[in-house]
């Protein structure tokens, strides 16, 4: 058993009294006590002193202090009755000098003081103005009830109005010989608690009682009327009741019904009544102790069964005073005061065991002493835990129960309260899980957004050192197109196939758009200067290291290009995919909408830009034997009225001879680009031509070139030729001939010529670009020849500023003078070096 | 011998003053008990000096009155042993003053001895006072021989008490006790006075005595002679109340009704004949009368239980005293202000004066739950079970027409009651029977077998009825649903209790009653419920319940023709004419009057159905089902 320290506090001490019978009675202010002797004391406990000794002329076996206006006590003396008198009011000044406490008021209470004169009375009881006596005689209880006549202030008059008997047990006369030492009976009152005020402030002996289990225990008249019931706990044991104020004799059938009902028997002298368990109603239980330890718990049963529960337990006797607060009842038994935790639990857990076993263990509810021997008389006060003693010594303490003792036992609700409490702790844990997963939801995907942006940033760091060197082959995410021709009968269509090769150690992530931007060439003959410009956004899926993901575009069908076209790559990461937006789904639009810059929206990476040319285009190897298509109907009828009629005109007129343009580059200088093929050898032409067919579709087809002429045509019909040779010039350069490789193209078109015209010179520039930093040749030119080329190149210039002029004559004469400066300009013997 | 009569002047002196004050005081109408404790203490203070010396004949007036003075201040308050104590001192003064020798120390022969020495007429006088102390003392123990005695030696000293004791007011009247006392020596109250009150109060005593005994025309006799005496109102009224009953009780309603009407003329504070003339009333079947009566009372009680001054404080012997707590308790029982306003209400309910009674009803709620504990009077058996007076109270605001107050009230009975029924429970009727009243007394203290039994029995009953009512205002409030929801309920409870019928049929017993009570209620409520499903159209679950009814309490003459209705509307013609002929055959209808006033009722008001419309439709019927 662990010990509870409480607190003690002695308020003060007397002479021992070495008896039992000592009582005690507080007020709000004052307490009063006997120790079963004539002599009462009043102590104030403001002033901690006696301050009234009265005087009776019988010992006092019983009182009753009441703290209202009247500020009356009541006492019983033995072999006299009930005394009322007033309480000594404090006359005295205080005392100036500290060191001598002012003396106690002494004074007699004679006998003009009783107000019932019986000397049988054993016991008595105040509720409100009624006073309740018993006594036995001639082996019958007698309970008589008086009610206070308000007529007289100065001494109280009690009128009986009420009387009835109940027998005492036959067994009383064989325990004759411990009469003396029976304890007197026990009056209690308990009123059904309303829901306002039950908690007591009341006198010691009125308790509360929730309605529920009054009226099972007390029957519904008195429930109804909210009339106290008188409860007596008689030395044989008996727990009788009976209501205060209803009709006794209210009969239907009119057989004279006593009043006094027994409630059960405890079949030893009753030391205590009284209730306890505060509900939210009010007490749940009726408690009551007998001398022997035999404990009576009346509690309401759980089920809807109707009927109350009488649960019987033993405790260590033998009781000598005991008192109850909301949820402990505290017993003496003179070694030691000890504490109950009570509950309703205690009901429903020993219920199954019967109220018939004797020694009931009390399970987990087990008493714990307070270590304080000798209380006599106890009393509860206001304040929870705290209670009043008398010892044996004389001692007056208020004991102090810790809170921990409290806090430890903490009172348990009903069950009917506990599910609704399991339910609504349920649904708060359903709540918070709810709310947890949610937060984990959050925290998962920013997570992941943070995941996601570590591998963008990285993928951002990587491509933008990279981006200063222009060399693609060795940049860690590539992007490389293919050209294809696609064939169906809505007319031919050229496949742009495009591959992301991931060479990086990142992986990329989905959510990475692959940004396609495909520019047409200004369309010169248009008269908004403006470009057609087409965008495709490809969501990427994810893409590990080493992997790669390839993608088709359609460009336009044949008669609609306008090439060259220029390809720009580019990866953007929307950062709204860091709020865990659904990117597949966003264009720039939608990032619009989300009131975000569409630059600021965007992490935009370029990867790579990409040339779609005349030689791109190219169809070789397919004749037009293959297409049975006659010139009449071809596309390019079409493509040229897109044109412009001049042009229309000129093809026309060219049929009897096609046109070419030529183009002459170093031999030596290819050589060491291309970096095979021997001098004056045929297989440096075939290696150019193969060089600038790489990537033109269909090429394949007659790869390894045999001769270094290609025959091929273009989508829109005409047909091409190109012709590679080497041949000498003699004049160009002063150190001696120089052996150059003339590139010719021929077409009936001139469109055709001019494109792949600039398409070869575009790829022999980027060519020689890488060139240059190689090798660095120092040839001498010839100055004649020089000079004549920049003479020539000079007035091509001229000519040519003079038709952009505005005063420049009518458009027809303006393409033509055009056109013969192109032709001539073709027609540049100029070679590169 | 100078200081002997200086003593005796002082004392005079002393007597003097202390009693002058005491008549101030009297007429200041302050002689309250603590005055009067301080007289007498004084009074005794005096005569315990007096008594400090020998006895001595001279002195013997002097200590004689002073006595006197003493023992009237103590009659209010002290204990009848401490004053016989001090009176058998007094008495031992006495004969040794008087010189006479008593052996025997009981006080009739102590009085017989003394009576006849003393002789000087002063003495006597004297010693006549003290007589009437004695008297004054025996008064409230009823102890009517001895004082016949005594009083017998006084009118014939040194006879033999031949007369018997019904003579004893024939002596009481002509009592010849010489009364007349020295200017000298005041006493708080005349002797004569004390011997007058004595008198009338010592008939009145004697007269409960016979009316208790069953003895009425004697005591009428003795009464009668009374009235002649010059007495106080209070005790003149209370003769004349005592008269009434006797008359009463000897089947002379009239008389008795004159001789309360007498009491009230001589005194309007003596409430009893008030009541006792509204009991008779009642059997006389005068209820207006009885109406009266009991409202005059009511408010005449409610006046005094106010704030009222204690009539007698004032004098210095009041008849209370001398006639006992018992018997002043008989002459000036009056019932409770719940048990009038009760008596008064159901009087109103059984009289058709619905909203008065309603307003006597609700008050007496107001009164029982007021928080100042009401005491019912233990002899009060008319008054109803609280859930009964409830039920009661339902039915009349149902009556009155305030629905919702009745749902109100019912709502109060049945969420009270909620937690007292049983799942089941099973009342067995012959058993409950054979209990006797007197084993039933001493049983309920051991076992609560069948009380408990019963107590269920009446819960069901209760809430049984609270359903029932709640029906019935829902039904007047053409609430249909909630009608038939409330009697389905009121039937619901009702069909808890399983009755067991073992053995031999008992028409006596609570067990019985509670049956009929439960069965009618059970019936009715069907009968209700079938009413309120034929209003809604619902006629099979209507004739279900008719049959139902009928076969529970057979012979309901209005659920009979209910029947006959619902067949009609059910196109089942031919067995309401059956059931036609069956209902005008059989006449007799199940009376109502040993039930409680909720089941009184219901069929001749709400329930009840056109009668004639119905008796034109089935005759016409039956005469074409004749003629074809």
């Amino acid at each position: 058993m662990e010990a509870f320290r409480c607190s003690v506090e002695t308020l003060t001490e007397f002479a021992n009294s070495n008896t039992t019978s000592a009582k005690i009675s507080s007020t709000k202010t004052e307490v009063l006590l006997t120790s079963g002797s004539e002599s009462l004391l009043v102590f104030s406990t403001k002033e901690r002193r006696v301050t009234a000794i009265l005087k009776f002329e019988s010992p006092v076996t019983a009182l009753a202090a009441r703290g209202d206006d009247k500020h009356r006590l009541f006492a019983l003396c033995r072999n006299d009755g009930v005394y009322c008198n007033t309480l000594p009011t404090e006359t005295s000044s205080p005392s100036l000098l500290i060191d001598h406490a002012p003396l106690p008021t002494l004074s007699a209470v004679s006998s003009k003081s009783i107000v019932v004169k019986d000397e049988n009375i054993c016991s008595f009881l105040l509720v409100e103005d009624v006073l309740i006596t018993v006594s036995l005689r001639d082996s019958v209880w007698n309970f008589s009830l008086y009610k206070e006549q308000g007529f007289s202030t100065v001494v109280e008059v009690f009128q009986k109005i009420g009387e009835f008997h109940i027998p005492a047990m036959a067994s009383k006369s064989l325990m004759d010989c411990v009469e003396e030492e029976s304890p007197p009976p026990v009056l209690s009152c308990v009123c059904p608690s309303k829901k306002s005020s039950f908690i007591t402030d009341g006198p010691q002996e009125q308790f509360f009682l929730e309605p529920q289990l009054f009226t099972l225990l007390f029957g519904l008249e008195s429930s109804i009327l909210h009339s106290p019931v008188v409860l007596c706990g008689l030395p044989d044991g008996r727990l009788c009741y009976f209501p205060l104020c209803l009709s006794w004799s209210a009969e239907p059938i009119g057989e004279a019904k006593p009043p006094v009902k027994v409630l059960h028997s405890l079949e030893q002298p009753v030391v205590f009544i009284g209730t306890s368990v505060t509900g939210e109603k009010g007490p749940q239980c009726l408690v009551a102790i007998g001398q022997m330890g035999r404990l009576l718990v009346v509690g309401g049963k759980e089920n809807r069964e109707a009927g109350s529960s009488f649960v019987e337990l033993s405790v260590q006797g033998p009781v000598v005073c005991a008192c109850v607060d909301d949820s402990h009842l505290y017993y003496s038994t003179l070694s030691d005061l000890l504490v109950l935790r009570l509950s309703a639990a205690v009901t429903t857990e020993t219920q199954l065991q019967g109220s018939k076993s004797d020694q009931l263990t009390l399970g987990n509810h087990s008493p714990v002493g307070l270590r304080i021997s000798g209380t006599v008389a106890a009393v509860n006060t206001a304040e929870s835990g705290k209670l009043l003693i008398l010892t044996l010594r004389g001692r007056l303490q208020w004991v102090k129960v810790p809170q921990c003792f409290y806090k430890r036992n903490v009172s348990t609700p009903p069950s009917s309260q506990a599910a609704q409490r399991t339910k609504d702790l349920l649904a708060g844990i359903g709540n918070v899980w709810e709310r947890a997963i949610t937060l984990r939801q959050k925290l998962l995907s920013k997570n992941e957004a943070l995941g996601r942006l570590n591998q963008v940033i990285n993928i951002c760091a990587l491509l933008s050192t990279n981006q200063s060197n222009e060399k693609v082959q060795q940049q860690p995410i590539r992007c490389h197109t293919t050209t294809h021709w696609n064939t169906s009968t809505e007319g031919d269509s050229l496949i742009l196939t495009c591959t992301i090769e991931n060479n990086s150690p990142f992986t990329l992530e989905g959510g990475l758009i692959l940004f396609v931007q495909i520019c047409g060439t200004p369309c010169a003959s248009s008269t908004n200067n403006t470009s057609s410009t087409l965008t495709h956004s490809l969501p990427l899926q994810k893409l590990d290291s080493g992997q790669s993901f390839q993608v088709a575009l359609p460009l336009r069908t044949g008669c609609n290009l306008s090439i060259p076209l220029s390809i720009q790559f580019s990866l953007v990461w929307p950062t709204l995919a860091l709020l865990g937006l659904d990117t597949g789904l966003l264009s720039v639009s939608d990032i619009s909408v989300c009131r975000f810059e569409s630059d600021t929206a965007c992490v935009s990476l370029d990867l790579t830009s990409v040339t779609v040319d005349w030689l791109d285009v190219l169809r070789i190897g397919e004749s037009l034997r293959h297409r049975n298509i006659s010139p009449q109907n071809l596309p390019v009828d079409a493509f040229l009225c897109s044109r412009g009629t001049l042009i229309l005109d000129e093809g026309r007129t060219s049929e009897t001879r096609p046109f070419e343009a030529t183009v002459h580059v170093s031999s030596e200088l290819l050589r060491s680009r291309l970096g095979r093929g021997g001098p004056g050898d045929l297989a440096l032409c075939v290696c150019l031509l193969d060089w600038l067919l790489s990537a033109t579709p269909g090429a394949d087809r007659i790869r390894p070139l045999q001769s270094p002429v290609v025959h091929g045509h273009l989508p829109s019909g005409p047909s091409v030729r190109l012709l590679a040779k080497e041949m000498v010039l003699t004049d160009v350069c002063n150190e001696g001939p120089l052996s150059v490789l003339e590139l010719q193209v021929e077409s009936d078109s001139v469109v055709a010529v001019c494109g792949l015209h600039h398409a070869i010179l575009c790829r022999l520039q980027a060519l020689l670009k890488e060139m240059a930093i190689k090798c660095q040749v120092s040839r001498q030119l010839g100055g004649p020849s020089l000079r004549a080329a920049v003479q020539q190149a000079e007035s091509l210039y001229t000519q040519m500023q003079e038709s952009q002029g505005p005063e420049a004559l009518g458009s027809e004469l303006k393409t033509d003078a055009l056109f013969h400066l192109h032709q001539r300009f073709s027609q540049n013997s100029l070679a590169i070096l | 011998m100078s200081i002997a009569s200086c003593l005796v002047d002082r004392w005079t002196e002393e007597n003097n003053t202390i009693i002058t004050k005491w008549k101030e005081c009297e007429r200041c109408y302050q002689g309250n008990r603590s005055v009067q404790m301080q007289y007498y203490t004084e009074s005794l203070k005096l005569l315990r000096k007096i008594q400090g010396i020998p006895p001595d004949f001279k002195n013997l007036e002097v200590e004689l009155t002073v006595a006197y003075n003493t023992f009237l201040f103590s009659l209010r308050y002290c204990e009848r042993n401490e004053a016989k104590e001090l009176l058998t001192q007094c008495l031992n003064r006495l004969t040794e003053a008087v010189g006479c020798q008593v052996d025997s120390s009981e006080p009739g022969d102590v009085w017989l001895s003394v009576l006849r020495t003393v002789s000087d007429p002063v003495s006597v006088s004297s010693v006549h006072r003290l007589l009437l102390v004695q008297w004054a003392l025996w008064l409230p123990g009823h102890q009517f021989e001895r004082i016949h005695q005594l009083l017998v030696q006084v009118n014939h000293t040194g006879a033999e008490m031949t007369s018997s004791l019904s003579d004893l007011l024939a002596e009481t009247g002509d009592l010849g006790l010489s009364v007349e006392q020295s200017p000298a020596l005041q006493v708080a109250m005349v002797a004569k006075e004390l011997k007058d009150l004595l008198h009338i109060c010592t008939v009145i005593a004697r007269g409960i005595e016979q009316i208790k005994e069953g003895k009425h025309s004697e005591a009428l006799v003795g009464f009668e002679r009374a009235k002649a005496l010059s007495t106080p109102r209070v005790l003149l009224a209370q003769t004349h109340n005592l008269a009434g009953r006797c008359f009463a009780s000897l089947g002379l309603p009239q008389s008795a009704l004159r001789s309360y009407r007498q009491a009230l003329e001589v005194d309007f504070g003596c409430l009893s004949s008030l009541h006792h003339s509204a009991v008779l009333y009642a059997e006389l079947g005068n209820s207006q009368a009885q109406m009266e009566a009991l409202r005059l009372l009511h408010s005449a009680v409610m006046l005094q239980s106010g704030d009222r001054p204690d009539p007698v404080s004032g004098s210095l012997v009041s008849p209370a005293v001398l006639l006992g707590t018992e018997h002043t308790a008989f002459i000036s029982a009056v019932p409770s202000p719940p048990v009038i306003l009760y008596t008064l209400a159901h009087a109103c309910v059984l009289n058709r004066r619905i909203s008065d009674g309603a307003e006597f009803y609700l008050d007496l709620l107001a009164s029982l739950q007021s928080d100042n504990i009401p005491f019912v009077s233990e002899t009060s058996t008319d008054f109803p079970r609280i859930p009964e007076l409830y039920l009661e109270v339902a039915f009349t605001l149902l009556r009155a027409g305030r629905f919702w107050d009745a749902v109100a009230v019912c709502d109060e009975i049945i969420t009270r009651t909620a937690d007292l029924i049983p799942e089941r429970m099973t009342l067995d009727l012959p058993l409950t029977c054979y209990r006797l009243p007197s084993d039933a007394a001493s049983a309920t203290l051991t076992d609560k077998g069948p009380e408990s039994v019963m107590e269920k029995l009446d819960c069901v009953v209760w809430t049984g009825a609270a359903h029932f009512l709640q029906g019935h205002a829902y039904w007047q409030l053409m609430d249909t649903k909630e009608a038939i929801t409330s009697f389905t309920r009121s039937v619901g409870v009702l069909v808890k209790v399983c009755i067991s019928q073992r053995g031999g049929v008992c028409g006596q017993g609570r067990g019985e009653a509670g049956h009929r009570v439960l069965e009618t209620l059970k019936s009715q409520a069907l009968a209700a419920r079938a009413v309120c499903f034929s209003e809604r159209g619902q006629l099979k679950e209507s004739l279900r319940d008719l049959q139902l009814s009928l076969q529970i309490s057979p012979g309901c003459r209005s659920a009979e023709l209910w029947r006959v209705e619902v067949l009609w509307r059910l196109e089942r013609r031919e067995e309401a004419q059956a059931c036609w002929r069956a209902a005008r055959s059989s006449t007799e209808t199940p009376s109502l009057e040993d039930l409680p006033l909720y089941l009184q009722g219901f069929y001749s008001d709400s329930l009840s159905l056109d009668h004639n419309n119905l008796e034109k439709k089935m005759e016409k019927f039956i005469q074409s089902g004749h003629k074809t």
